[in-house]
């Protein structure tokens, strides 16, 4: 069951019916019945691992707020039990193909096995360590209802896709008892049809294109543009979704955390990670990058660098080395694969070089009296940013480094098609989805000089209103992929 | 409370304006076939005018011609065939001929009930999309042959949402389908001016393929849709048309059983002469006959039904004018039919074999 399938907005009707018919104290019951019902639905018996990753992280978090002295202890067996299911499930493989190298030296290997991850484990095992610190950090309680501990890590909408979320963020809403809202009703639904529309018509569409080029390894003026397609299509299918999922969470008062906020507006790739997948930037930076600053391996480091003459080298080495894990993990977390190891490096090789010449970047602009302030010089480190980000997707969508070299060589290829209309869109297609691409363009440019276009939405006539929901359903029905003679796409980050 | 129930009242406004919207697109976006003209043109047929119902695929309705039944009997019959079709199908079509009609006799096309596999699909999707009644709607959206995903059964009911992807067709004149009204001068008798002999002829009645056997799920469907006949005190006459693709023996000594079984009658051309010639009466070898083959079918039928059952003619009554109106129409494609057909005869110097 996708996100985007009848089945799932079937089931969430109902369960809406029956959230507000239910009793206000007893509506997070239907929640939990419903994660469970579609968790199930989508995983089967292996619901069994975030219940035991549950059972270990209620019963762990209780023991840590109780005890005087272990309490680091506990929490590091928490994570590293929690971690455990992650690592064996989706990471075994990996490690195996660098461990099998070095034993095969003494005559030893061990054999791969390929186990079914159970959906969601790379979000829930996030929030399950964030919780668990949390409690240790005195941010949030220990919550003592194993069940409300249970829904929350299970929670239907966020499960597949995130966003990561924090309990204690997330807990008021989701028990306390949330009144039927008719405004928020029709709010959410224009978040949830606006998603689609990211989604179905902009991202599965494109996806096609994109998928006919990286399967041929064509090269040249096709791939620039599979390149740029696969960065929007990756944009309109993650963002879709958390549009989707967030839309839903709305229908039952429940608001998850803002996931995306106009990343393609950035001006530097820093900026660029504020404003992606938030929830893992700010995942990283408390549970990693924070953590390993603090730590005394790092602080050591600090007090040597600190005797270095020049003041920019040592900063740059302090923020260095913890950053050195962030990208790490940010890479490990989206494959199990040197590919997305090495993505993950991409972004950090650049953040550092962009903080190693800074100084120098700053001479010059200041040299060649450029000035920044203007929209032009604005504009060009938007250029810039969407520049190294396509590349960065281009090894994201490559299947392992030497596609990516191989391609990332083609983008500099002359070599021009017969026709653009070989690799399963038509002209129509193509103007379709520039269309829609300008809608979102608009609505994301509302937001951010600071408009929030679902407000203004609702301060218009009902004649008006109803024709833009109008032109959202039957921009979704009519020009969606989805039906006979489509594969029905699931969203790309699913997958991790 | 009064907000609660005026925002309800809006909201179920709303929905009832997007469903409309939704269904009115299934006027556009479904592909136009044969069956568009045919089957719609019957559902705009005046209340219980047809006495005669033929249902079956590519094989009858290019074997019974109403017309001719009009011309020489005065009886009313209409050919709701589509190319295909199966008796699943024949059991929902039945119904939906029963909402507006109030026939005497059921002839059935028996050609498909011996295939080993169901129709893909897309060609199942023929078989619903004219389909106008909501209650047989629903009731094929729970039958797991039509209704088999979430989204067939919602495509079922918004027949738009399967054809969306049409889009890129879509020209300005298929909005003039919105609420069209049909008519089907013909009565769904397909003119087909082809010739291609079968110089085997009826050999294949001769020898018994391997293994016939009647799928369960299409054996369940024909006595459900004779049981749904004889519930309306409806005739039955199962009518085999010759295909020597399909047809042979053993699966005419197999329908004869259940013919006798259930007590519907069953008339199998392929193994009676009535004047068929293989050299000039099909169009494609032997699968499907033409228009001279459809005329003789019609002609030997027509006394057939004349023999034995009790069907009126309609011929003067008030109300039926139209049906002398519409055969002179139909006259003229014939004439025009015949006149290809004889010349390509000619042609393929196939009239001196005659």
């Amino acid at each position: 069951m996708s996100y985007a399938s009848l089945n799932f907005l079937i089931l969430v009707i109902v369960l809406m019916c029956f959230y507000y018919v239910c009793p206000k104290k007893y509506r997070w019951i239907i929640l939990l019945l419903g994660n469970i019902y579609f968790f199930m639905s989508l995983s089967g018996k292996l619901i069994i691992y975030s219940l035991i990753a549950t059972i270990i992280t209620y019963a762990l978090t209780i023991l840590l707020e109780s005890s005087k002295k272990n309490k680091k202890k506990i929490l590091i067996l928490n994570i590293f039990l929690v971690l455990a299911f992650l690592l064996v499930l989706k990471y075994d493989n990996f490690f195996l193909s660098l461990l099998n190298p070095i034993i095969n030296l003494v005559g030893l290997k061990i054999p791969y096995k390929k186990f079914i991850l159970p959906i969601g484990i790379s979000y829930y095992t996030l929030e399950m360590i964030a919780y668990s610190v949390d409690v240790y950090r005195k941010k949030v309680k220990a919550e003592t209802n194993f069940l409300k501990l249970f829904t929350f890590f299970t929670y239907f909408p966020k499960l597949i896709e995130g966003p990561i979320s924090k309990y204690s963020e997330m807990k008021e809403k989701m028990f306390s008892s949330n009144c039927f809202d008719y405004e928020k009703f029709k709010n959410a639904w224009v978040l949830i049809g606006y998603g689609f529309i990211k989604k179905m018509i902009i991202a599965d569409r494109l996806g096609i294109f994109v998928d006919k080029i990286f399967e041929q390894n064509i090269i040249g003026l096709p791939l620039i543009l599979a390149v740029i397609f696969y960065t929007i299509q990756i944009y309109c299918d993650f963002s879709g979704c958390i549009d989707i999922v967030s839309g839903v969470s709305e229908l039952f008062g429940i608001n998850l955390p803002v996931n995306f906020k106009r990343p393609f507006f950035s001006t530097s790739i820093q900026e660029f990670w504020t404003r992606w997948h938030i929830t893992l930037g700010a995942w990283l930076k408390e549970y990693i990058f924070y953590p390993i600053s603090l730590s005394k391996l790092n602080m050591k480091l600090n007090m040597k660098v600190r005797k270095i003459k020049f003041k920019h080298l040592a900063r740059f080495i302090t923020i260095a080395f913890p950053l050195l894990f962030v990208w790490l993990v940010n890479g490990l977390w989206h494959g199990a694969s040197i590919k997305y190891v090495t993505y993950g490096l991409y972004y950090y090789l650049l953040m550092m070089l962009g903080v190693l010449f800074k100084p120098i970047l700053d001479f010059i602009v200041k040299k060649l009296k450029i000035n920044t302030e203007v929209w032009s010089y604005k504009l060009f480190k938007i250029l810039r940013t969407i520049l190294i980000v396509c590349i960065g997707m281009l090894l994201f969508r490559s299947d392992s480094l030497t596609q990516f070299t191989l391609l990332f060589k083609g983008l500099f290829s002359f070599t021009m098609p017969k026709k653009i209309t070989e690799f399963g869109l038509v002209y129509k297609d193509f103007r379709l989805v520039f269309f829609y691409i300008l809608i979102i363009f608009g609505v994301e440019l509302a937001g951010e000089l600071k408009v929030n276009v679902r407000e203004k939405l609702n301060e218009q006539n009902l004649i008006f209103r109803w024709l833009v929901y109008i032109f959202i359903i039957f921009s979704i029905l009519i020009f969606g992929v989805y039906g006979y003679g489509f594969d029905a796409k699931s969203f790309i980050y699913g997958g991790f | 409370m009064k907000t609660g129930i005026k925002n309800l009242l809006k909201f179920l406004t709303f929905v009832f304006i997007v469903c409309f919207i939704t269904l009115k697109l299934g006027d556009v976006f479904v592909l136009k076939r044969d069956a568009t003209v045919v089957i719609n043109a019957f559902h705009d047929l005046p209340k219980n005018s047809i006495d005669v119902l033929i249902v079956g695929n590519s094989s009858i309705m290019r074997a019974v011609s109403p017309m001719e039944l009009w011309k020489s009997d005065g009886i009313t019959s209409y050919n709701y065939s589509i190319a295909g079709g199966r008796i699943h199908a024949f059991y929902y079509w039945i119904q939906d001929a029963l909402k507006t009609q109030k026939p005497k006799l059921v002839i059935m096309d028996p050609v498909t009930f011996f295939y080993e596999q169901d129709v893909t699909e897309e060609a199942r999707r023929f078989f619903v999309d004219y389909i106008e009644d909501f209650d047989i709607k629903f009731k094929m959206m729970n039958d797991p042959i039509y209704g088999e995903t979430s989204f067939d059964k919602a495509s079922i009911l918004f027949p738009f949402i399967r054809y969306h992807d049409r889009w890129k067709e879509i020209e300005f004149e298929d909005l003039e389908n919105i609420g069209k009204t049909y008519d089907c001068f013909y009565r769904g008798f397909l003119f087909s001016s082809k010739v291609q002999p079968n110089y085997k002829g009826n050999e294949y009645m001769k020898k018994s393929r391997d293994n016939v056997k009647m799928m369960d799920t299409y054996k369940e469907y024909l006595y459900k849709t004779i049981d749904l006949c004889k519930k309306n005190d409806i005739k039955v006459l199962i009518l085999g048309v010759q295909d020597i693709r399909v047809w042979g023996p053993e699966e005419s000594r197999q329908l004869n059983e259940i013919a006798r079984e259930t007590g519907v009658d069953f008339l199998d051309l392929n193994s009676i002469d009535y004047g068929l010639n293989w050299l000039q009466d099909t169009k494609d070898g032997g699968a499907h006959l033409n228009v001279l083959g459809g005329l003789k079918v019609t002609s030997y039928l027509s006394n057939y039904i004349r023999n034995n059952y009790d069907i009126p003619s309609r011929k003067g009554e008030k109300g039926y004018e139209f049906w002398d109106k519409d055969y002179l129409t139909y006259e003229k494609e014939k004439e025009t039919a015949l006149k290809v057909v004889n010349s390509r005869i000619k042609k393929l110097g196939l009239d001196s074999e005659d």
